[in-house]
């Protein structure tokens, strides 16, 4: 039993350090301004849509697939709930938003249960085309936020409502239902569930659903932080969201590992070591750099750590079997 | 010539505390089926692996032709003609199986940095047909053959070696009733040429009708090695166990014994290409058998029941619900489960705890208003199942792929009924478990049955479907040619005359 908590421990305390070190790192560079209270806003309003989209894309990651039509997702949820905010009502906002996601999410799931394309290839077509689509509604205008709706999404306490509430929404579906365990076990074993009498599909599609409706109400708060819509926003959100979801430790391949609080250290994580890049004077292209090599750095981390000590339990358990035999 | 083809002396292995052989002395002849007993966890699998060079003993030493063997890999003891088929299957899904076949001697067949694919087809086939064995579809990918097609192919990659000494772990688990029989012609012409047999199998009945010499381990000791002629299927299991077991592990009453009510009613079911016209009543608290040979469709019924099959054609019906079934859903819905054969594939997570396995298809009696799942509920659950199901496992964290194969079956048997059954369809429950585990088994479908449960128990051992069916349903062609009952002709050599 000990040995279990030892192991449940490290695999945390891999990406948890790295973050520590990054924040430490950092602070002393920059002499303390990355700590700055203008700075930790900073951070955190970074922080947020990569949180939301992030708690949305681990139903999909969880049960082995891949969501990568983020970005031009947010481009295009964002615009259409800013153009409906300034033409009819500013709270059809989020509506509209949630309305475009999940009818994305409906479709990318549609096609990869009835038609068995996988989810990466979709979602990389449905990145293409959402981005065409963005261009055709947008073109080279810039669509503004009202700035009423503006100030009110990018206060402090409506973004902290705002997270809580959807943790504990997304807490509850995740950790609470058995739709939640479904979707973890799908990526553990896709045959096993089906042959429990699930319905996979029907899993499957929710499962994008929620990615889709998570990435546009994360679109909402980044379009609030920039002040308004056009035809880039947002591109390679998606790979910020998984980088945030694998650098802590999230499985590629899905599974019961998948675990929310993973997100928390790797959202922030990404967005300190850039805004302390930002601070030391790094180029924007050596920043990109680093970041990908921390990934590798933290996955390779993650993974060593969970081999290596998995091993050693997994040995002790197969004893343990063999002596229960032997009574 | 000497007679000893193969000798083990002293052979030792351990990992970590657990000696899993203590020195093991063996003496394999020539022409010779030399059989290995032994429950789950008694060292048999490690001594195999030991000899065919898998892995290597602590100390000891073995001898081939007089000369000493000491080989590092598979390979090296492929080249001193000594080959395996092993247990868990060994087949690379993604390449072609005639690929497979030669996989790790590919290396003959190249010229020029390009295999001659042709070269190889002509060498397999003359494998084939040397040893009588039915030829595997070579093209395709390996992954799509079925069960049964790649543990020949994997016989068929042990023999491209020309051994003289070749190992069996499991095989004829996996086999049909007529695939077995080709291959106890295949052993019988392979010894008949002075080349030896290691046979391993949970299967006593066969053991002492293949085996001439049988070794039976227990705890990694060597417990005694006899001819076959001294021996029978209870002496092998007393001395595996160490204590005696009472009476037969199969039911005794010689009449079917189920009530009136119908459970499931099947009309005309048919799957293209798989059967035809399948007609059935499975009656309350009563066990179903269905034999068929290996291509008659058994397995393709049961898994078109449990609503798999798309092509799926005719009418079932769950008559107390009077619900049509077309779905797995309406399967659980209508309080049915189905066990697939395919335990590791189709039916656990392996790398996931116990717990979830467990929980999986309980989720939806356990999940109150809104799907909630209350942890505690589930924890409770899986305590009472391990407890009551006597898994032996150290918590019920462990992974599920660290558990003996007796072990998974019961994670995997106990799951479903712990739940509140009507019916249920089982796929070969006994495979790859070894005989406690397996009496245990029967045990508890038993007393299911008492509490009114119906069983379809699809086998491929037909002393299973014999032991404990009140009525068996035979396939042969892709048909339902006979059912038979308990109370009338229920003998092996019955089914067998129609099966064949």
């Amino acid at each position: 039993m000990s040995k279990k908590k030892l192991k449940l421990d490290l695999r945390v305390l891999a990406p948890l350090s790295i973050l520590v070190l990054v924040v430490v790192l950092f602070t002393i560079l920059t002499k303390g301004a990355l700590l700055s209270a203008y700075n930790l806003q900073n951070i955190l309003n970074q922080t947020i849509p990569t949180i939301i989209a992030g708690m949305g894309m681990i139903f999909v990651i969880s049960m082995g697939g891949t969501d990568i039509s983020h970005g031009s997702l947010v481009a295009l949820s964002g615009g259409l709930a800013v153009i409906a905010a300034t033409k009819l009502s500013s709270a059809l906002l989020f509506p509209v938003a949630i309305l475009v996601g999940a009818a994305s999410g409906t479709f990318v799931g549609f096609v990869n249960t009835k038609f068995k394309v996988p989810s990466f290839m979709i979602t990389l077509s449905m990145n293409i085309a959402l981005r065409a689509l963005v261009n055709v509604i947008i073109g080279a205008q810039t669509f503004q936020m009202p700035k009423s709706s503006r100030v009110l999404i990018n206060s402090i306490p409506f973004k902290l409502i705002a997270i809580i509430v959807l943790l504990v929404i997304i807490t509850y579906i995740f950790n609470y239902t058995r739709f939640g365990l479904y979707v973890k076990s799908i990526g553990e074993n896709e045959n096993a569930v089906r042959y429990a009498g699930i319905k996979v599909n029907k899993v499957k599609i929710f499962a994008f659903v929620i990615s889709g409706i998570m990435a546009s109400i994360a679109g909402i708060f980044t379009v609030a932080r920039v002040g308004g819509v056009n035809n880039t926003l947002a591109s390679s959100f998606e790979m910020r969201i998984m980088m945030a979801l694998f650098v802590a430790g999230v499985p590629v391949k899905g599974g019961l590992e998948s675990k929310l609080y993973k997100l928390f250290i790797g959202a922030p994580l990404i967005t300190i070591l850039e805004s302390g890049m930002v601070l030391c004077g790094v180029s924007g292209s050596l920043t990109q750099a680093v970041r990908g090599l921390v990934l590798i750095c933290a996955v390779y981390l993650t993974r060593y750590m969970s081999n290596n000590f998995s091993e050693i339990n997994d040995k002790n358990n197969i004893l343990d079997s063999n002596e229960a035999v032997a009574e | 010539m000497d007679n000893i083809l193969f000798s083990v002396v002293n052979i030792s292995k351990s990992f970590g505390v657990t000696k899993a052989n203590q020195n093991i002395s063996l003496e394999i002849k020539r022409g010779c089926v030399h059989g290995l007993a032994g429950e789950n966890g008694s060292g048999k699998s490690t001594l195999a692996s030991i000899i065919c060079g898998i892995q290597q003993p602590d100390s000891g030493e073995m001898f081939k032709d007089g000369k000493l063997y000491k080989p590092l890999t598979p390979l090296e003891a492929n080249k001193n003609k000594v080959a395996m088929v092993v247990q868990e299957l060994g087949v690379v899904g993604t390449l072609s199986p005639l690929v497979n076949m030669f996989l790790g001697s590919t290396q003959k067949y190249a010229k020029n940095g390009l295999v001659n694919l042709n070269k190889m087809k002509e060498e397999a086939r003359k494998v084939f047909e040397q040893w009588g064995i039915f030829e595997v579809p070579l093209d395709g990918m390996a992954e799509e053959l079925s069960i049964e097609y790649r543990k020949i192919l994997e016989l068929a990659r042990a023999l491209t070696a020309d051994p003289d000494l070749i190992i069996l772990d499991e095989i004829s688990q996996a086999l049909s009733y007529d695939t077995r029989q080709m291959l106890y012609k295949f052993i019988e012409k392979f010894t008949s040429q002075g080349k030896s047999v290691i046979m391993i199998t949970h299967d006593l009945e066969e053991m002492v009708e293949v085996c001439d010499t049988v070794s039976v381990l227990r705890d990694g000791v060597l417990i005694a090695t006899k001819d076959t002629s001294e021996l029978d299927p209870d002496k092998i299991r007393n001395m595996m166990i160490g204590r005696k077991i009472e009476g037969d592990y199969y039911r005794t009453d010689k009449k079917e014994n189920y009530q009136e009510e119908v459970v499931i009613k099947a009309e005309n079911l048919t799957v293209p290409h798989k059967f035809e016209n399948i007609s059935f009543e499975l009656h309350r608290g009563e066990i179903l058998g269905v034999c068929g040979l290996s291509d008659a469709g058994i397995h393709d019924l049961g898994s078109a029941i449990f609503g798999l099959e798309a092509q799926r054609t005719g009418n079932l019906y769950h008559i107390p619900s009077g619900t049509r079934l077309n779905s797995p859903d309406d399967v659980i819905k209508t309080k049915g489960a189905y066990l697939s054969k395919d335990r590791d594939a189709h039916g656990l997570m392996l790398d996931a705890s116990i717990f979830h396995n467990i929980a999986l298809p309980n989720a939806v009696d356990l999940s109150g208003r809104m799907g909630f799942l209350s942890p505690s509920k589930m924890r409770k659950l899986v305590n009472k199942v391990v407890k009551s199901f006597e898994i032996k496992a150290k918590n019920i964290n462990q992974a599920t792929k660290s558990l003996s194969g007796g072990n998974k079956q019961k994670v995997n048997l106990s799951r479903w009924l712990t739940k509140d059954l009507d019916y249920i369809i089982l796929d070969c429950p006994t495979r790859g478990v070894d005989v406690g585990v397996k009496a245990y088994i029967y045990n508890i479908i038993l007393k299911a049955k008492q509490q009114g449960l119906a069983v379809l128990l699809i086998t491929d051992e037909l002393p299973e479907a014999l032991g404990m069916s009140d009525r068996i349903m035979v396939l042969r062609d892709h048909k339902c040619i006979t059912i038979l009952n308990r109370s009338g002709d229920f003998s092996e050599a019955k089914i067998a005359e129609v099966m064949l």
